[in-house]
């Protein structure tokens, strides 16, 4: 009964992927003279707007080229193929910025019309098209369904949706699916909005092969549609006039691909591009807002960022208490988050998870005198005072907040030995395995708050990711029912009760949430940061220059 | 000298041939272009095994270089992309001419520069020109391309920008998103080109300059200025043209690496070139175009070698073809 499921997807699989923890040195090797550079200058104004394009055309600058334009089949797992689509391609649901869902070709929220079998009914809005001008209607939905079971195409996953028993189309408008008896999917509505969950039209891509049809163009029924694809360069949308919605602000988008931080912000700063979505890092908010004619949009993302304990390695909870109370995580996150104003994260979940986010972690503040004495009982007891620390080389957030934590847990008598590598070996092999003492990685929190496969006693890799070798059978079973749970707040009082008892084992310390920065040309106005899956895009329509 | 030839090209398919297994196991040992896909909690074991067996993964590794090797040899097939779902040399293609018009630039520049600058370096030799040439030879030289990359952006593309009042320089890219046209092109091109070019006329520059030298010291051009000729023709046609030989060779050899692109200066201006592809495909383990980009690169290497010692014999009677 794994409800494995979604959507806690660990940091390099999504959304802010491989560019932050998957990097090869050559992008290592540039950040690392980002502060050189900053102190050259920084403030050259540059009037931004016209440079990249002409009149109504926005240029992004992003990070990364897209390997193909289908996100549900291999290789289109990359953040850039559901970014450079968000504005042709639409769902059912749409994340917004406090992680709530809504509607966007559904007609109003998804309804429970049956709780065993649990089944979910919606119905379209009226009117739909596709930017052919063609009508989008449950069949579209239906010959989704097919395209993701069908065994000959390269979907990457098909959890969820293998587990409905019946997918209907009432009528035109309506699309209603049951699951199996014994398999209610509580996070049903991530099969409808976020990731993967976009409609494909019928009248285009039947009988073609789909493993083939998106690789360089897609078509949708968004508010753009594909235009260019430059490989290697850039790729352009194009406003859809047929659009069913308001038509879009913009004419034209087009993302250049950019992958060096550095060169990003240079390029917003002289006006080539309009937009950036850079990949934090230290001090960057601050080179961002001292650039003449752009304004910075900053808010806490999705990707929390924590100290974990391989429970095998560290058995002794007075030595982890200890290093919970050592670790001043206010000053660290002051450091790491310079310019923005941020608290430490105080849980697993991330706040914006209403109903489900308890702040358990919240009496656990700087306090080394307490600290020094759990040191001492803990050594009475046998443990040993000398602990390394690893995480992904190359990474200046990381390593920075492991020295601040090493100074810190010399302060209360704990020696920190640094010894970290490359993310691939570091999640490939030394977290599976659990070959580290002391870590810090990041998972990704999604509208749907399942920790399933992190916290529980039966899901030590390879079956699932609780690399902390954490067994708690109370906290397990809580997990594991509040997946089966379908009324909200029942759902909501198991996943509190899970995190407040998690605490008391103290497996992992949360420490924060990576920001999200957009860095915007003063005369662009829409933005508004979207710290989920759903990504910078999502309201793309609503974008123009004043 | 035949059998010479015959020899050398032998020598270079073994070469090759090892370079290939190398090439092949370093992909293979570097980052499990599944470990993506592993992480993600929503993808079960089954789904794991089933796209591993649609690329051929879960074949050991000597099977998977015999078929990769095969399909290039008798087909001149790279295979498919992992990630882009294409084939790789469609891929590829793509990105040659960005690569060629970047390198080639940078090299017409290098040459037309560092040339005359090393013969007037050697001739005055120890003036203040000469002095100050070494000298900045020795900065250019041990600069960091992607530090001097950046520096040109923000002093060229940023500062200049906004003090001229108008864009000279474009910091990313190729071409303007809808723009076209020699200029818009020459404007992007030109700072990836000085930075490459700063590196190698600082390089090529002092190997002409000595390799003038050397020929300024030699008995036959004490002759010729015995002889009454003018400084000039001395210089020039007499000197010069011996002292173009090391030059030249190392163009042609820099030609081999024309073709490789040069990874670090394409990432960092966004040029769509070949190592910008490289640096790209390793980043998302994309393993069947990092290892046809290598393997071409090793080839062309190992090509303009053969080129060069072939070229050699047929100039220079002193090498022996035994």
């Amino acid at each position: 009964m794994s409800v494995e499921r979604d959507r806690q997807e660990e940091i390099g699989t999504n959304r802010i992927s491989r560019r932050s923890f998957l990097k090869i040195s050559g992008a290592g090797l540039a950040g690392a003279t980002l502060l050189g550079v900053a102190g050259c200058g920084g403030g050259g104004g540059q009037q931004g707007g016209g440079g990249g394009g002409g009149g109504n055309t926005l240029t992004v600058g992003y990070f990364e080229e897209p390997a193909i334009l289908n996100s549900f089949i291999v290789g289109g797992d990359l953040a850039a193929t559901a970014d450079v689509t968000a504005g042709i391609q639409q769902s059912p649901l749409v994340i917004l910025p406090d992680l709530t869902f809504s509607p966007q070709l559904a007609d109003g929220m998804p309804q429970i019309v049956n709780e065993s079998p649990l089944t979910i009914e919606y119905k379209l809005k009226k009117g739909l098209t596709w930017s052919d001008s063609k009508p989008l209607t449950s069949e579209d939905a239906k010959f989704t369904y097919d395209l993701i079971m069908d065994p000959k195409n390269k979907i990457i996953t098909r959890t969820g949706w293998e587990d409905i028993d019946t997918f209907e189309t009432p009528d035109d408008l309506t699309v209603r699916f049951t699951f199996k008896k014994d398999k209610p999917f509580a996070p049903w509505r991530t099969l409808l909005g976020g990731a993967e969950t976009q409609i494909w039209p019928k009248h285009i891509y039947e009988g073609e092969d789909f493993n083939k049809v998106a690789n360089s163009e897609v078509v949708g029924s968004g508010p753009f549609k594909f235009k260019e694809w430059k490989k290697g360069q850039s790729l352009t949308i194009v406003r859809n006039e047929n659009y069913w919605g308001k038509k879009a602000g913009l004419e034209e988008v087009v993302f250049r691909f950019i992958p060096d931080t550095n060169t990003q912000t240079a390029s917003l700063q002289s006006g080539e591009v309009h937009f950036i979505n850079p990949h934090p890092d230290i001090g960057l908010l601050n080179k961002l807002r001292s650039f003449e004619g752009v304004k910075v949009l900053v808010a806490s993302g999705t990707v929390w960022e924590h100290v974990a304990f391989n429970l095998e390695a560290i058995p002794n909870l007075k030595m982890r208490q200890a290093i919970a109370y050592g670790l001043n995580r206010q000053l660290i996150v002051d450091e790491i988050l310079k310019g923005q104003d941020a608290t430490p994260l105080q849980s697993v979940l991330v706040p914006e998870q209403k109903p489900y986010y308890t702040p358990a972690w919240a009496n656990y503040t700087h306090d080394p005198d307490k600290a020094k004495e759990l040191v001492e009982q803990a050594k009475s007891e046998g443990a040993s005072t000398e602990i390394t620390f690893s995480t992904t080389s190359g990474e200046r957030l990381r390593e920075t907040l492991q020295q601040i934590a090493q100074q810190q847990l010399k302060d209360v008598g704990i020696t920190v030995d640094i010894k970290n590598t490359s993310a691939d070996t570091f999640f490939g092999q030394w977290t599976v395995q659990g070959k580290f003492e002391m870590a810090e990685w990041a998972w990704l929190a999604n509208p749907d708050p399942t920790s399933t496969t992190l916290f529980s006693a039966n899901q030590v890799p390879p079956k699932g990711q609780n690399y902390y070798r954490y067994k708690n059978d109370k906290v397990t079973s809580l997990w594991e029912e509040s997946d089966r749970t379908v009324d909200e707040n029942k759902r909501a009082d198991m996943i509190r009760q899970a995190q407040e008892l998690m605490v008391e084992d103290m497996p992992v310390i949360p420490v924060y949430q990576w920001p999200v920065i957009y860095g915007i040309v003063d005369n662009l106005s829409g933005p508004q940061v979207n710290p989920s899956l759903a990504g910078p895009f999502w309201n793309i329509e609503d974008w123009k220059f004043t | 000298m035949f059998a010479y030839i015959v020899r050398r090209t032998i020598f270079s398919i073994v070469v090759l041939f090892f370079s290939s297994i190398v090439i092949f196991g370093l992909v293979a040992l570097g980052p499990d272009p599944l470990t993506e896909l592993k992480l993600n909690p929503r993808v079960t074991q089954a789904d794991i095994e089933r796209i591993s067996a649609t690329y051929g993964l879960d074949q050991p590794l000597p099977v998977q270089y015999g078929i990769w090797i095969r399909d290039i040899v008798l087909h001149g097939d790279f295979g498919t992309s992992f990630k882009q779902n294409a084939s790789v040399n469609s891929i590829i293609v793509l990105r040659i001419w960005p690569t060629v018009l970047l390198m080639g630039t940078s090299l017409i520049v290098t040459v037309l520069i560092a040339i005359p600058f090393g013969i007037y370096s050697a001739i005055k030799k120890y003036s203040a020109l000469d002095n100050a040439g070494t000298f900045l030879s020795f900065v250019g030289y041990s600069m960091p391309t992607f530090w001097l990359g950046l520096i040109l952006q923000l002093v060229l593309g940023v500062y200049l920008t906004s003090w001229a009042g108008y864009r000279i320089f474009y910091i990313s890219g190729m071409t303007s998103a809808n723009g076209g046209g020699i200029v818009d092109l020459l404007q992007h091109l030109a700072l990836p080109v000085i930075t490459l070019s700063v590196i190698s006329v600082a390089e090529f520059s002092r190997f002409q300059r000595s390799s003038m030298l050397d020929v300024l010291a030699s008995d036959y051009l004490r002759t010729a200025r015995a002889k009454g000729l003018s400084q000039r023709v001395v210089y020039l046609k007499h000197a010069l043209r011996n002292a173009l030989l090391p030059t030249v060779t190392l163009v042609a050899l820099s030609i081999g690496l024309i073709f490789g692109g040069a990874v670090v200066t394409e990432t960092v201006f966004a040029w769509p070139g070949l190592g910008f592809l490289l640096f790209d495909s390793l980043n998302k383990g994309d393993f069947n175009v990092a290892r046809a980009l290598l393997l071409i690169g090793a080839a062309l290497v190992v090509f303009c070698n053969l080129l060069a010692d072939i070229a050699y014999s047929l100039v220079d009677p002193r090498v022996r073809f035994d």
